[in-house]
């Protein structure tokens, strides 16, 4: 029990020291230096101090610029056709090149497709397989009929609905993927009318 | 919004469907082989092959429905038309791309009917990407209710709300669409539809390589945002190349759309018939010669 009770304390310190080195620099600096301990006010004085000359530096410290990748990332509307109406000719088009690479990245990643059998059909060996995400989804029924040696298989997204054939296998896999997975069902006959 | 709705369900093309010679025996009048129909833009142009079938039996060489290892398609100036997608998005999509609809003879003429002219061919091989016409009479239904499904997930994030639909609404809804019933339509539409979705199920043509491509889906969030086109920019031009947005109008249902307009108003005012809300990239010069 007191063991328990001891590694419950270890484990303790430890996230409390996990939290710390989360929380930066100021708890270890009271570690180093326990007569800074003795005061915390003089502590977050210093730092205020030491963020007031960062701002006058024009260095931003990582919590913010965390602030801005989340920003950006979730960033509004408003925001976008602000920086839209700001950005010039020459950095428009820096934007449309980035744009542009980082879609041709985006076509060459793959994406993982789960395949489930229905009924009495084979089952695939091994059942999770990597795909461009560029391809559209006649490849994925190409292979399934190859692997399969059949002449039809039927195909439905999440034991739901059969995609077209044409369809992109990534936005796809962006609009319908469970735990990363493009779970794609398989069928000798029709399953889901 | 049900007014906008109706007049958009109403909306109708003018379609010439010529039939490739090699469908009919030698000697046939050559009338037989063109049809001229006035089509819902809100179908499938494989919903008319009963009709096509009905017109030329007489005069077949063969008989298409049973025929083995032949395959049929419908053409636009010999690149080939992927009947599932609305009639209306198809021919959008060939003013997009900037296609003449005039003959040479009608060219010049100020009046002329603008007829969008199909050929259906047939061939041993299939071009890639377009899905095979098959003999069966409820396939352009089939493919329809998954494409509601799709659809459903989109909106919801599964497909119960039309899976609960019971076997008299689902005929309902597809019967509806043939007999063009508006109000069965969208009684039994807006029971699938949420008031804020999920997600906007939305299709974008592009303006290049429409016959085999130049079709996106993007995912558009519509949590805790109302986005106007403007602010999905970026997955409209989900194309490669660097692309000019002033150049180019959006057009949905032939209808220009200001780039200001709240995607989810455009969505439950403009989608089609199969749920998903189509967008054209039409270079501007295209729409000056057919949208004045």
């Amino acid at each position: 029990m007191s063991r328990i009770l001891e590694s419950e304390n270890e484990t303790e310190s430890d996230e409390s020291s996990i939290i710390s080195t989360n929380n930066g620099t100021a708890t270890e600096r009271t570690r180093n230096h326990p007569e800074i301990k003795s005061s915390t006010h003089t502590v977050q004085n210093r730092l205020e101090l030491f963020s007031r000359r960062l701002s006058q530096l024009g260095l931003a410290s990582d919590a913010s610029v965390d602030q801005q990748l989340d920003s950006s990332a979730s960033s509004t509307y408003e925001q976008k056709e602000m920086n839209k109406t700001n950005t010039s000719t020459a950095e428009q088009k820096n934007i449309a090149t980035e744009q542009k690479s980082r879609r041709e990245e985006q076509d060459t990643q793959k994406i993982q497709i789960k395949f489930q059998p229905i009924g009495s059909i084979a089952q695939l060996k091994p059942s999770v397989c990597k795909i461009s995400m560029s391809q559209p989804f006649a490849m994925v029924i190409l292979f399934l009929k190859r692997r399969l040696k059949m002449d039809y298989v039927y195909c439905y997204i999440n034991n739901s609905f059969a995609p077209t054939p044409q369809q992109n296998i990534g936005e796809l896999w962006t609009q319908f993927k469970v735990s990363d997975e493009l779970i794609v069902s398989y069928c000798a006959s029709v399953a889901f009318g | 919004m049900n007014e906008i709705r109706q007049l958009i369900w109403n909306g109708e093309l003018n379609v010439l469907v010529s039939i490739d010679p090699s469908f009919l025996m030698k000697g046939s009048p050559k009338e037989m082989a063109v049809l001229r129909i006035r089509v819902p833009r809100e179908t499938y142009l494989i919903n008319y092959m009963p009709l096509i079938w009905d017109r030329i039996q007489d005069f077949l060489s063969f008989d298409p429905l049973n025929e083995k290892g032949k395959y049929f398609w419908f053409e636009h100036n010999g690149r080939p038309i992927r009947w599932n997608y609305p009639v209306g998005v198809l021919f959008d999509g060939l003013v997009a791309s900037n296609a003449t609809f005039a003959t040479p003879s009608e060219i010049h003429l100020e009046n002329a009917i603008t007829f969008f002219r199909v050929h259906l061919v047939m061939g041993e091989s299939l071009p890639s990407t377009v899905i095979p016409i098959l003999s069966s009479s409820n396939q352009a239904e089939k493919f329809w209710f998954h494409q509601w499904k799709q659809v459903c997930f989109i909106l919801n994030g599964s497909s119960k709300g039309i899976m609960s639909l019971s076997v008299n609404e689902s005929r309902k809804f597809w019967r509806s669409v043939i007999t063009r019933n508006f109000h069965d339509f969208t009684e039994i539409s807006n029971k699938i539809s949420p008031s804020r979705p999920r997600h906007v199920p939305i299709i974008i043509q592009n303006h290049k390589d429409l016959g085999t491509g130049g079709i996106s889906q993007p995912t558009i969030r519509m949590a805790g945002v109302n986005p106007t086109l403007r602010d999905i920019e970026e997955e409209v031009f989900s194309a490669k190349e660097i692309i000019d947005a002033e150049s180019y109008v959006i057009v949905a249902q032939g209808i220009e759309i200001p780039w200001d307009t709240a995607l989810l108003d455009l969505y439950l005012k403009f989608r089609s018939f199969d749920g998903f809300l189509y967008i054209t990239l039409v270079p501007k010069i295209s729409v000056t010669k057919i949208f004045p």
